[in-house]
């Protein structure tokens, strides 16, 4: 027997509407909703459509029209403007939801479904979507991959639905990668990030294995404990996603090497390994190191490529080519960071053929980049190249990379030299997991809009190559706006969480209609709006607090 | 008599004026019916009636009847052969044991003055009070409860109806008021009552129908904002005269009534045509009946079909 819930959820609480002016069509329609009917956007709704088909929309919008022609009438119905002038009769008006149209039932013709794709007519009932209608809308039936739990629809008549992404879609093959972005703090859009990462994570644990950069305090230093702040709210969430309320396991966590030999890290982990850079380890990713420093006219390039090219047995040798004439400096031999900084500039710019002004330029942007106790002579046998290190990970592991206290000018180094050790990973050999989430927060200092660098084309290719080989960027930033084009272009499901007005309104969001865009200005905190490549509409989902331990 | 004028705005008054009626109609002339030497304007006519009832602040509309009207000459005006005539009786009867919708109607003998389409026009009117008439006497009031029509009150039938008032927007501007034995005209008289105050409870002197001797009426002004023609945002209420004089108690429930229609003027239609003299729940029913017209082109298209059928089908008594 149906419960009472469940009957006036049946229960019609509007009709379509389709006046001359404002008709239904193919993407919308619009319905008056009854009186006392509560309703807010993105509310499922399900209109009955033809052949005994229903249609399945999202509320855009809600308007309040009366029967007031302008605002001068609403004055005159109040004496000409008297605030205290109480009219005798309340004015006819009306709830309009604006609906985006989902998807249609379909009937069956032959052996086939057809969608109605008809706009959806005028006078048709109207009802709250029950939980198989919401699922139904978001293409459930069709996934083709496994069903990764991505939030909990809440109706405003209290039907809850837990919602999935297509593991095909987020992981590739058929799409890849999630970018969230939203204000600081309000969009809780890491959470989001990690919530949907241990959703993958329990779901597709044997298949996929996990980078995650830690770049705020110690938030993801212990993904591996159990969180401490969870409510009864929150575990039931799990259950109803069909989550386990538990954190990362097989997590290992790679702390910067501080100037003691010690971590530099915010409340470190108690096991941990420490990672640090021989020049023996980057020698051939100088363009990384060098960035962020102007080379108009590709001396630095040179350089970088003479070091990767003459670089052999662990030693650099620096030799002028008028060696042996007189006053020809003498060769000089490379084996750290050190030696580098100490060879003579004249023997420099006679060796790689750089204007004079060059090598005390390289020498002194060296000292500068690798000024940081992470930049070694020799790395101690306690001190990983994560280089080396991320090209071993296993399906199933989980590796966070914390990057929180290093300084801004080597960040986007380390993150640079773990993508293309991941490139190259994914391009030498078989041994790489089936997919790999590449967890990136504060993405906009990485790969800039309109970036050009070394390490932004590093994470373009990951963004460009990711759907067919199974690199996934879970990415994360304040502003869309500020992200290199491909990366947005490139990815397949969006989270946006509260959002300014001026950043809403920029082309990364051309994605949202307008009605979305001035609903995601409302969000709340713990809201996320999801879109993704296979939903013609975005929805608003909610999602619990991450199971694993959150340090304050 | 109650002769002086008075101000009644802010007179506390029950709230008895709960239900408002409208009727309203749409026609289509569809064209001239020719027969050798006869002819005869077709008219196809959407008729509706509506009732709005007033529950604590809101309105909502509870009764609603509609035609589809066709009427003819009569068979003695010379517009029409007796053939045809007798054909349309005969859908005449078929529509009417089929209880349809659509009606065929014909004038009476005394009907028929002076142009035929006018005439025509004038018995579709006359259709309509009488549903005015059968939808107010179904309405479901309560005792106490009051029945607002719009317009004014012109047949005999409404007079019988209890606890009801009509309520113009529109009304003669002829009339001379005579009060002391002075007689003006209505635009001088009614240049001294303001905003808020209604005219002297007035009767028609030496009435010359049966429905102006049965009714007292007044004028009330409910706007003087902005600036309008002197006649402007003025209504005038009808209401079964009691037997004999006016007595005090007549004149309480006036100003009460009075008073309880000044409030209505609020909400205000504003732009819509004659906004001042609205009274809100009045446009609701109109808007009611509005939204249930068919559109002009279908109306047209069974005007078409019925002339279609005048043409083609053969007479039984044929």
């Amino acid at each position: 027997m149906k419960s009472t819930k469940d009957q006036i959820a049946k229960e019609a609480i509007g009709k379509t509407s389709s006046p001359e002016r404002d008709p239904n069509s193919t993407t919308k329609f619009y319905c008056w909703i009854k009186k006392g009917v509560l309703m807010n956007p993105f509310d499922f709704l399900v209109a009955e459509h033809m052949k005994g088909t229903r249609t399945v929309g999202i509320v855009t919008e809600i308007l309040s029209p009366t029967d007031s022609l302008s605002h001068l009438s609403d004055y005159v119905s109040h004496d000409f403007g008297q605030p205290e002038a109480e009219p005798y009769t309340e004015r006819l008006s009306s709830m309009i939801a604006e609906v985006n149209v989902l998807r249609n039932t379909g009937y069956q013709e032959a052996r086939r479904q057809v969608e109605i794709m008809m706009p959806v007519p005028g006078d048709m009932p109207v009802h709250f979507a029950e939980k198989e209608d919401v699922r139904f809308a978001m293409g459930t039936d069709q996934f083709i991959g496994e069903e990764i739990p991505a939030g909990v629809v809440y109706q405003s008549n209290g039907t809850v639905v837990p919602v999935g992404l297509d593991s095909a879609y987020l992981l590739g093959p058929e799409g890849a990668h999630i970018n969230a972005s939203g204000i600081s703090g309000l969009a809780t859009k890491t959470s989001y990030l990690m919530f949907l990462a241990l959703s993958v994570y329990q779901k597709l644990s044997k298949q996929v294995a996990f980078v995650i950069f830690n770049v705020k305090q110690a938030d993801l230093l212990r993904i591996h404990e159990q969180g401490k702040e969870l409510t009864s709210d929150d575990r039931d969430l799990y259950d109803l996603l069909d989550l386990e309320c538990t954190p990362f396991e097989n997590v290992t966590y790679f702390l910067p090497r501080g100037r003691t030999g010690r971590p530099d890290s915010d409340n470190p982990p108690r096991e941990y390994e420490l990672y640090a850079y021989a020049m023996s380890d980057v020698y051939s990713r100088f363009d990384l190191l060098f960035a962020d420093v102007p080379d108009p006219y590709f001396t630095l390039d040179t350089f970088n490529s003479r070091v990767r090219e003459d670089w052999r047995n662990g030693q650099l040798v620096i030799q002028a080519s008028a060696f042996g004439r007189r006053n020809a400096p003498l060769p000089a031999t490379v084996r750290n960071w050190e030696d580098l900084r100490q060879v003579n500039t004249d023997l420099l710019a006679r060796a790689y053929n750089l204007h004079s002004t060059t090598p005390p330029r390289i020498r002194r942007e060296l000292t500068r980049l690798t000024a940081s106790p992470l930049f070694v002579n020799n790395r101690s046998r306690d001190e990983t190249y994560l280089g080396d290190r991320v090209k071993k990970i296993k399906p199933g592991e989980v590796y966070v990379i914390d990057i929180a206290r290093i300084h801004t000018r080597t960040q986007p180094f380390i993150v640079g030299d773990v993508m293309r050790s991941i490139d190259q990973m994914y391009r030498e050999g078989d041994s790489a997991p089936k997919r790999m989430v590449i967890f990136v927060d504060e993405l906009n200092s990485f790969a800039p809009s309109g970036g050009t660098s070394a390490i932004a084309e590093q994470i373009v290719e990951i963004a460009r190559k990711g759907r067919s080989r199974g690199t996934v960027m879970f990415g994360a930033e304040q502003f869309k706006s500020e992200i290199h084009d491909q990366i947005v272009g490139n990815c397949g499901t969006h989270a946006i969480g509260r959002t300014g007005s001026a950043e809403v309104r920029r082309s990364a969001y051309a994605f949202l209609d307008e009605r979305t865009r001035n609903n995601v200005m409302g969000l709340g905190k713990g809201e996320i709006v999801l879109s993704a490549a296979t939903w013609r509409s975005p929805i608003k989902v909610r999602f619990p607090r991450p199971a694993y331990n959150i340090i304050r | 008599m109650s002769q002086a004028k008075k101000s009644i705005a802010g007179i506390s008054h029950e709230e008895r004026l709960k239900f408002f009626l409208d009727g309203s109609i749409r026609t289509k002339y569809v064209g001239e019916y020719i027969e050798s030497n006869m002819s005869f304007p077709v008219i196809v006519s959407e008729i509706a009636v509506a009732v709005v009832q007033k529950a604590e602040r809101s309105l909502m509309p509870i009764q609603l009847e509609k035609k589809i009207i066709f009427v003819f000459p009569h068979k003695d005006s010379g517009l029409i052969s007796d053939s045809t005539y007798d054909r349309l009786q005969d859908m005449q009867s078929g529509l009417q044991s089929s209880n349809s919708f659509s009606q065929i109607r014909f004038l009476s003998r005394t009907e028929v003055k002076g142009d035929a389409r006018t005439s025509l026009l004038g018995k579709v009117r006359s259709i309509m009070h009488e549903m005015e008439h059968e939808v107010a006497q179904k309405s479901p009031r309560l005792s106490g409860q009051w029945l607002v029509m719009d317009g004014a009150i012109r047949k005999q039938e409404f007079i019988g109806l209890e606890n009801t008032i009509g309520l113009a927007k529109s009304f003669s501007r002829k009339p001379f008021i005579s009060i002391n034995g002075s007689p003006m005209t209505l635009s001088a008289y009614m240049r001294n009552i303001k905003e808020g105050e209604r005219s002297a409870v007035l009767r028609k002197e030496s009435p010359t129908d049966q429905v102006s001797k049965d009714i007292i009426f007044w004028y009330e002004r409910i706007r003087t904002f902005p600036p309008m023609e002197p006649l402007g945002g003025i209504v005038k209420i009808d209401m079964k005269a009691p037997d004999g004089n006016v007595k005090q108690e007549t004149v309480e429930l006036i100003d009460e009534i009075s008073s309880e229609i000044y409030d209505m003027r609020l909400p205000s239609i504003y732009p819509w045509p004659r906004w001042p003299s609205y009274v809100y729940p009045i446009r609701i029913a109109e808007m009611y009946m509005s939204s249930t017209f068919l559109g002009e082109f279908v109306l047209r298209q069974i005007g078409e079909e019925m002339k279609n059928e005048i043409e083609t089908t053969p007479s039984k008594k044929a």
